[in-house]
């Protein structure tokens, strides 16, 4: 049977606003579902088996509450313990924390001398060009003090 | 009278202060003044040979004192290093850039070798016995201590984040802060070669 062509252009006019319909209200969803913390930037150095990975991740969050990092996890590595290096009088300490914030609408920076990661027992060397899995679990101050888990990739970059 | 003393020596301090400038570029890194002899500094390499500072003569020697198993500070100097090696071009042939661990209890001498090597071919990476190593850092003023139970990858050591600058003349002439500008190492190489 054949539609008068009328009627087809009013099918397909009706179908296209459903389909807009459909895409709208998902779109309309996704701020409440899509994560509220991005990686920015992620890299690392070269590293030796059987010494530990400095990683560099930068974390932004875009909640207009704060965010705790409280567990990181990598496939590659027994262990990933956040770190920052502080510096007193020239000398160079490592302060190991369990946790880290991310403020409001506002970055975690990992960089050389500052936040970064340390990998331990990592399964192989890390060479320029490989890549690290990373997995960040994150929770929200908020009341609900919902939790996301952030995936990120850094690459080891030449030194 | 006392203006006319006054005028003089602002006089004198601004002209000395071009004079300076024009003979000798100051250092840009912090400089050890009055430069003295640097301390000695002998090491049985990872291939048995010795690495003697003093008979470096004639080349300027980047030295850093560290550990293999900092995933930072140590890292991020020799990466910085790597850098400055890349910027000297062919000078570069003229300079030694040695690591000192400061960990010997887990640093062997291949391990601390292989972790210099890792951001150049060329890089030296020494790790002195564990009975020399107190007398080599005093001489060079610096220190380490073991930090405990700080990380479930073993212990960790706060050290000197510091590094030196060794002149072809055997003297300690610049020491450089942890981040200290790529550009500056440079500028303070080419200048202590010259």
């Amino acid at each position: 049977m054949t539609m008068p062509p009328d009627h087809a252009r009013v099918r397909r006019r009706t179908l296209a606003l459903l389909l807009m319909a459909v895409s709208t209200s998902a779109s309309a969803q996704r701020p409440a579902t899509a994560p509220s913390v991005t990686v920015r930037e992620a890299w690392a150095r070269p590293c030796l088996l059987g010494t530990p990975c400095g990683v560099y991740v930068t974390l932004a969050n875009g909640a207009a509450t704060a965010v705790d990092v409280i567990a990181v996890t990598s496939p590659q590595a027994t262990t990933v313990e956040m770190h920052e290096t502080m510096l007193h009088g020239g000398q160079a300490h490592m302060m190991a924390h369990p946790t880290a914030t991310i403020p409001p609408r506002g970055v975690l920076e990992g960089r050389p001398g500052k936040w970064h990661l340390m990998l331990g027992g990592v399964r192989r060397a890390l060479v320029v060009g490989d890549s690290i899995a990373l997995t960040f679990t994150v929770q929200h101050q908020d009341r609900a003090r919902r939790r996301e888990r952030i995936a990120a990739v850094a690459i080891v970059r030449a030194p | 009278m006392a203006g006319t003393l006054r005028k003089w020596l602002v006089s004198v301090a601004l002209t000395g202060g071009a004079a300076s400038a024009c003979t000798e570029p100051a250092l840009r890194g912090i400089a050890i003044d009055p430069p003295r002899a640097a301390p000695a500094l002998a090491v049985t390499r990872d291939d048995g040979t010795a690495f003697d500072l003093a008979r470096e003569r004639g080349k300027v020697v980047l030295l850093f004192f560290g550990y293999t198993h900092c995933p930072d500070v140590c890292p991020t100097t020799l990466a910085d290093w790597s850098k400055v090696r890349r910027a000297l071009g062919a000078d570069s042939a003229r300079v030694r850039f040695v690591f000192v661990s400061v960990d010997p209890a887990r640093d062997t001498p291949q391990l601390a070798q292989q972790y210099a090597a890792q951001f150049h071919a060329s890089f030296i990476g020494l790790s002195p016995d564990t009975l020399d190593l107190p007398a080599i850092q005093y001489a060079f003023g610096v220190t380490s201590a073991r930090e405990t139970g700080t990380s479930a990858t073993g212990y960790l050591v706060s050290h000197a984040s510091q590094s030196f600058l060794v002149a072809p003349d055997g003297a300690l002439r610049v020491m450089y802060s942890f981040g200290a500008r790529v550009d500056d190492i440079v500028a303070d190489v080419r200048q202590v070669l010259r």
